[in-house]
């Protein structure tokens, strides 16, 4: 039991660890909801339940997957109804996709023998700001998305995502996967898009 | 040794430390020596590192902070 004593010293314990997540919940519920509106309701939703539930949550247990699981409930059951899921995904092409060997930088290194790994890998990836990665992401479908931002962003482990999700941890692996693999091709399709890279 | 297909097939566990230790020291010694799945590692792994920092380069605006504080208050 966590919230033993006055209903005083319960809200400051309460807001003591729970407070603190605010930039993870909000970010998580930005991505997922894809409006600042809908994500502002999410997180506020959020705290009020989790604060009528904080009786349940067991201290020295994590707290941020304890309030992620509440976001992702609230979200399924609430707001996911108002989302248009993004376009139809044909899985089996992302299957054996992989962005890596689609690109070559437009600058080849004047030292062919050089055939540079990092280094050139990472010039790859400047070519995207932010907004890039997260419109990426945005398009990649929802129980996906949730599965690649629990992961990269918040680096829960697959067991920890699959009690947060409520599924097994084949189906989180599975998720992360062509999650990823998703989130890859838009990327290609933004870099032809803008002629960053040419087609192979 | 270790095939470059299986390797590309677990990548994903061994990025994400998902691994034991057997088939983890397998991977690494192959990515050692394998310069076509080390890149593909390298970039899988920066690319990894970019989704979250680009996720947080945005913060919780200061009037949802202090809205939610000032909820918890009236309760």
């Amino acid at each position: 039991m966590a919230g033993g004593g006055s209903n005083q010293d319960k809200k400051k314990k309460f807001e003591g660890i729970f407070l603190p997540l605010m930039d993870n919940l909000y970010n998580i519920a930005m991505r997922m909801t894809r409006n600042s509106a809908d994500a502002e309701d999410l997180v506020q939703e959020t705290y009020l339940k989790a604060f009528r539930f904080f009786d349940h949550f067991q201290e020295g247990t994590n707290a941020r997957a304890w309030i992620i699981t509440i976001l992702t409930n609230t979200f399924r059951t609430k707001y996911r109804r108002h989302q248009k899921e993004p376009a139809y995904v044909d899985f089996d092409s992302v299957e054996n996709f992989f962005l890596v060997d689609e690109i070559k930088p437009r600058i080849q290194p004047a030292n062919k023998s050089e055939a540079r790994g990092s280094e050139a890998i990472t010039e790859i990836l400047k070519a995207y700001v932010s907004d890039d990665i997260i419109k990426a992401l945005e398009n990649v479908p929802e129980q996906f998305r949730l599965a690649v931002l629990l992961s990269d962003v918040e680096r829960f482990n697959y067991q920890e995502i699959a009690e947060i999700i409520g599924t097994s941890v084949g189906t989180v692996k599975s998720r992360i996967f062509r999650g990823r693999k998703i989130l890859q091709k838009q990327l290609l399709d933004l870099a032809k898009e803008r002629g960053i890279i040419g087609s192979k | 040794m270790i095939k470059c297909e299986e390797v590309l097939r677990r990548l994903y566990d061994y990025i994400d430390r998902e691994l034991d230790d057997s088939l983890k020291s397998e991977i690494e010694e192959h990515l050692k020596l394998c310069k076509y799945c080390c890149r593909h590692h390298d970039f899988e792994v920066q690319l990894k590192s970019l989704i979250r920092r680009s996720c947080f380069e945005r913060k919780a605006p200061e009037f949802l902070k202090n809205k939610i504080s000032d909820l918890l208050e009236e309760l």
